[in-house]
């Protein structure tokens, strides 16, 4: 079988209720996804801001066969979202890790304490006050995620959180306001 | 902020934002009335609204920007950080080793770098692995290879650099220089040196073996790859997975280890065993077949090895070394190497030195010497020819010991008058040192009183200057103080530092307490040595705090360092060495081996009724924990009369007031409630809370705890808005407390999704548990009672999902794991059986139902008793299978045992007891008692109506057995005319 049709069926699998389906579709999608971030990452384009949303509609043009159903294709889309955020947080983390340290440079252990419990970049940041928001709100945290992680758009979204499209603007509209209050 | 008043703040911000900007104050003015914080709110969150603009976006995409602009991934690179790559030296489980020199070093130094490949995309094994990396680097020792730098490459990997050692694995550098018995023992020893000085440190070697300990040209060893196998470990103090074991060399891994329970000192003690064993005698303890699945585990756990003076003796075939064949091993070769003959070698093996190493290698990690020292102090006896620990210290041994050290010069009786000289002089010597140490005592003790008061003395409103001090505040200051104003007493600043640090603690603020107790250990250590009793307070100290932070292997090694030294120092059953063996037992629960700790505490308890005066505190303290283990393993009634007295003998002994009162209180509360009598469970619960919020401050953990426990309860009566509402409240505070990655959180998330499932919210319930069951798998493994809670759970779930044949599968699951966790005969085990048995019945396989709910029926009748709430569910559960299949003769007298229990012993108007009266109901109809029927159907729907909410699959199957009866009596309006 290949990648493609794999996808796909746990794809649809997993709208059945499958819930290991999932849990097998997790790691494809995640590794696809670094792959070809770091693919995309390597190229010689240094003054094309990459969009990390770019990279799930290619994962997805990628892993899941083309006659495939509108549904599947958000929930995949969903998914794939709350990777790349995961991805791109584990980056920044990582990154505000290598600053302080000095790259090679020997750590003493109260540097890699502080680094661990204030990262610097601003995405980290940007990720707990969104993890608060799950808290508070889950709804609210996902749309977020779902529009900047995963670049669904209103439709997409609404069917991925079984809520209607105006939903969706007045859940965006607050959680926007409310994370950059947070983050100020 | 809770639910309603988010809900409010999201109205009225949507419809503020709707308004253009002048007309919003006025809005706000009417909407908000005198609700100046909810406005604020609202202000705060429409100016954000204005200003937020693209910055997720650009958040988003610069992280991106960054993720390209770091992937530099070039596989043909030849440096690692700032070193130069030689070769390759080899491949392990965990990466590749590689010889290299520092480029900028002109000296050219080689150095050993490990590249860790294992486990290096998951972010937390990153931070571990940094955090542990830097003790490693700490480790400083001649026979220790240095850990010289580390870091992480370009593309993320993280490595170690260590120094290279250029020698040979120290059982072949043995065999090639023929070194004798005693040479190998000397040897042997200045091993354990090494490891004793890392587990100073509090690291643990995990993988002691020949390959790990190389022999220089010089004759000295140096031990590689100290703690490395725990760098590995996703989470410190956590099992090590059976991959890793199988990353070990079978063979040196501890029967803790491979069956994947925590790791300890005791575990280095066991490897270093069988490395002795190997050493002296050439042959290994166990023979393994290393294909065979289940093999290691069996051979390591439960067969006894030959006595090293009977394996010289035999042939056997052992693997290569460095290469070349497999090995045969035979009396001749063994002895030739030792330079002696196979006779000989044997007699010198045989008796102390068999024990010895006998004594290394139990099974059960306390049965082993308590520390490496202690280990070595042997084999340092043994070379002086002194009397040895491993043997039972019989006076007629010491006596033979005694004599044959001198026996050209002595005869048996005068032995025995210098032997009775010896010890007087010995006990005259101890009593001079008690009365320097009491001297000591006091001085120390008036100096710690002396800095105390004169912290305290800051909090006079002159010298504060009219601020207000808190205890927190005084607390901080002192903490910074010791080290400036005490430099040249350290006695008095290890003192203040453990009374500082135990004052932390007992306001909750663990990360503060943390260093002061691993300062004071560390400062006490170099007063006192190893061998000394503070060191042994300080240890207790330490070990509780990391117990309190979910450290629990670490916190068992301490507390196990901690009681043999107490042992050795103190009087028999002291009260502080009670109360060691008594946390001893908590941290043994707490890793899930709920009958370990109800033995050791048990044991404790004896050991406590001689104590008096002050020192019963630890009893009650005994008693208290006791209880609560006691409810954990069904033991209700027991507990509550252990509990009762413990509350009693604190009241007697500190008032009312004492923390320890509130903390048996709710223990108290859980075993009422676990009898069934819910209110009185309640009002206990809120007694205990009203009185802790009053003592000990609302911020206090236990607070925690006892909101977490009301919620239970409240939820146990249906009462679910207060109990998920408190629930909640719960998990914020523990995450506040402990971070996200915590047993507590795993609870709280279990806790929560039940709730949840309770209300009908299938897909949060579904959500929360695989939170709970993820984060309690890492946590803990899989072997673990909240594993099994956490499946239990789950498979309630997929039930009422109509998912039954899952839900069973679920099920089986959980009955292994409890059968293996709790044994065969256990409250759990027979509810377990009963679950089962209903998804069977649900999902139509009456047999195997019947089968399992008889078995739970009969296992409970035997528990808990014929009266119990547990036999009233089962007995419903085999009830309502026999209905379904039309054995209403059958049927009917369980159902009317379980209505008439469920009465008696529950709260009125409980939906469990409605439902029992609708399962009578229906088999009263089946056999035509039509009137009696309606009755019991009537009172019981009313219940279900009321208590759980439309649609829930007890109602509706309720509904449906009122209906049948109707039809069955020709009534058929009647059933139509039904509520829903």
């Amino acid at each position: 079988m290949s990648e493609q049709q794999t996808v796909t069926q746990l794809l649809q699998a997993w709208r059945r209720g499958d819930r290991e389906a999932l849990d097998k579709l997790t790691p494809l999608v995640y590794d696809e996804l670094r792959r070809l971030a770091e693919r995309a990452m390597r190229g010689e384009r240094p003054d094309h801001t990459l969009q990390p949303t770019a990279l799930v509609h290619e994962a997805y043009v990628r892993l899941v066969e083309a006659n495939v159903e509108w549904k599947d294709r958000v929930h995949f889309m969903a998914t794939a979202a709350t990777m790349m955020r995961r991805i791109l947080v584990d980056h920044a983390k990582s990154k505000g890790r290598a600053k302080r340290g000095g790259g090679a440079a020997k750590l003493t252990l109260e540097e890699a304490v502080l680094v661990s419990s204030e990262p610097s970049e601003d995405l980290v940041l940007l990720d707990e006050a969104l993890s608060r928001l799950a808290d508070q709100d889950e709804r609210k945290a996902r749309v977020i995620e779902l529009k900047y992680f995963g670049g669904l758009n209103y439709d997409e979204t609404a069917e991925a959180l079984d809520i209607s499209a105006s939903t969706v603007d007045r859940e965006l509209r607050m959680a926007k306001a409310w994370l950059y209050r947070e983050l100020q | 902020m809770k639910g309603e008043r988010w809900k409010r703040l999201q109205d009225l911000f949507e419809q503020a934002s709707g308004l253009a900007p002048e007309k919003r104050a006025v809005y706000l003015t009417e909407a908000c009335g005198d609700d100046t914080q909810l406005r604020e709110e609202v202000e705060s969150l429409l100016s954000a609204d204005a200003e937020a603009g693209s910055f997720i976006g650009e958040a988003v995409g610069d992280a991106a920007q960054s993720l390209a602009a770091s992937v530099t991934l070039d596989e043909g690179s030849r440096r690692i950080g700032a070193y130069q790559v030689e070769s390759e030296l080899g491949t392990g489980g965990m990466g590749k080793v590689f010889l290299a020199v520092r480029a900028d070093d002109e000296y050219r130094k080689q150095v050993a770098i490990k590249l860790i490949r294992w486990g290096a995309d998951d972010d937390e094994v990153r931070r571990r692995f940094l955090a542990e990396r830097q003790i490693l680097a700490n480790l400083d020792h001649p026979y220790i290879a240095r850990l010289l730098d580390g870091g992480t490459t370009d593309d993320g990997l993280p490595y170690v650099v260590m120094e290279h050692i250029d020698g040979e694995p120290i059982d072949s550098y043995c065999d090639n220089h023929e070194l004798t018995t005693k040479e190998r023992l000397q040897l042997f020893r200045r091993v354990c040196e090494a490891v004793q000085y890392a587990h100073g440190n509090l690291v643990v070697h995990r993988d002691v073996k020949p390959g790990n300990i190389l022999v220089a040209g010089d004759g000295s060893p140096k031990l590689l790859d100290f703690g490395i196998a725990k760098l590995l470990d996703s989470e410190s103090g956590v099992p090590v997975t059976r991959t890793q074991v199988r990353l070990m060399t079978p063979e040196y891994a501890s029967p803790e280890q491979v069956k994947g329970e925590p790791v300890t000192t005791a575990s280095d003690v066991y490897s270093l065993g069988v490395l002795l064993y190997e050493l002296l005698t050439g042959h290994r303890p166990y023979r393994i077949k290393r294909d065979a699945p289940g093999e290691v585990e069996r051979v390591i756990c439960t067969e006894e090895p030959d006595k090293p003076s009977t394996a010289v003796s035999q042939e056997d075939e052992l693997p290569p070394r460095n290469g070349g064949g497999p090995r045969k091993v035979t009396p001749e070769s063994v002895s030739r190497s030792r330079r002696v003959t196979p006779d000989r070698l044997r007699k010198q093996l045989a008796g102390d030195l068999d024990n010895i190493v006998l004594m290394a290698l139990r099974k059960e990690p306390i049965r082993r010497y308590a520390s490496v020292a202690q280990f070595s102090d042997d084999i340092r006896r043994y070379l002086e020819g002194r009397t040895v620990q491993a043997r039972k210290d019989t006076w007629g041994y010491r006596t033979s010991k005694f004599v044959r050290r001198h026996k050209a010069a002595i005869t048996a009786g005068a032995a025995i008058i210098v032997a009775i000289a010896g010890l007087t002089g010995f006990y005259l010597n101890r009593l001079a040192h008690e009365r320097d140490n009491a001297r000591q005592e006091a001085a120390k003790a008036e100096q710690v009183a002396g800095f105390l008061t004169e912290l305290f003395e800051v909090s006079d409103p002159g010298e504060s200057r009219g601020n207000e001090v808190t205890a927190r505040e005084l607390l901080d200051r002192g903490a910074e103080r010791i080290d400036d104003e005490l430099v040249d007493q350290p006695e008095v600043r290890a003192a203040l530092m453990g009374v500082i640090g135990r004052t932390y603690e007992s306001l909750g603020l663990y990360d503060e307490a943390l260093p002061l107790h691993e300062r004071a250990l560390t400062v006490n250590r170099e007063i006192y040595g190893d061998d000394h009793v503070e060191v042994a307070k300080s240890m207790h100290d330490l070990a509780s705090i990391l117990r309190i932070k979910g450290e629990y292997a670490q916190a068992e090694s301490l507390y196990i360092a901690s009681l043999a030294l107490k042992r050795e120092h103190l009087p028999e059953n002291d009260a502080s060495t009670l109360g060691t063996l008594n946390a001893t037992g908590l941290v043994r629960e707490e890793q899930g081996d709920v009958q370990g700790g109800i033995a050791i505490l048990r044991e404790a308890l004896a050991a406590s009724q001689d104590l008096e005066g002050e020192d019963l505190e630890t009893k009650a303290v005994i008693m208290s924990n006791l209880g609560s283990f006691l409810i954990r393993s069904g033991e209700y009634e027991e507990a509550e009369q252990l509990l009762r007295e413990s509350i009693a003998l604190r009241r007697e002994l500190q008032g009312d007031d004492h923390p320890g009162v509130g903390i048996t209180m709710s223990h108290l509360a859980r075993a009422v409630n676990r009898q069934g009598r819910f209110d009185e469970a309640e009002a206990i619960h809120r007694e205990q809370l009203e009185w802790g919020r009053r003592v000990l401050g609302d911020d206090h953990p236990n607070i925690t705890t006892w909101m977490n426990n009301l919620a239970t309860v409240l939820k146990e009566k249906g009462e679910y808005a207060e109990a998920e509402m408190i629930q909640r409240q719960v998990l914020e505070r523990y995450r506040a407390k402990f971070g996200d990655e915590h047993p507590l959180i795993g609870m709280s998330y279990n806790n929560l999704a039940n709730l949840r499932h309770d209300q009908g919210d299938f897909e949060e319930a579904e959500y929360y548990h695989n939170l709970s069951l993820e984060l309690n798998r890492k946590l803990h493994g899989e072997k673990h009672y909240s594993v099994a809670d956490n499946l239990n759970n789950i498979a309630a779930l997929l039930a009422d999902k109509g998912e039954n044949a899952r839900a069973a599968e679920y099920q089986r699951q959980v009955i292994e794991l409890d059968v293996e966790l709790l044994g065969a005969e256990h409250e759990y085990v027979a509810m377990d059986y009963c679950n089962l048995s209903s998804y069977l019945t649900d999902d139509g396989q009456y047999p195997d139902a019947e089968e399992a709910a008889r078995k739970g029926y009969a296992m409970n009748v035997q528990i808990m008793g014929p009266d119990s709430p547990n036999t009233a569910t089962c007995g419903y559960v085999l009830g309502r299978m026999l209905a379904k299949v039309g054995r209403y003769e059958e049927a009917e007298p369980l159902a009317r045992e379980s209505v008439r229990i469920r009465l008696e012993k529950l709260p009125e108007g409980y939906w469990g007891t409605g439902l029992s009266q609708t399962l009578w109901g229906e088999a009263l109809a089946g056999l035509g008692r039509y009137e009696e029927a309606e009755h019991q159907l009537e009172t019981g729907y009313a219940i279900l109506l009321e208590k759980r909410i439309e649609g829930d699959r007890y109602r509706v199957e309720a509904r449906e057995r009122f209906a049948m009866l109707y039809e069955r009596w020709g009534k058929p309006d009647e059933a139509a005319a039904l509520p829903y």
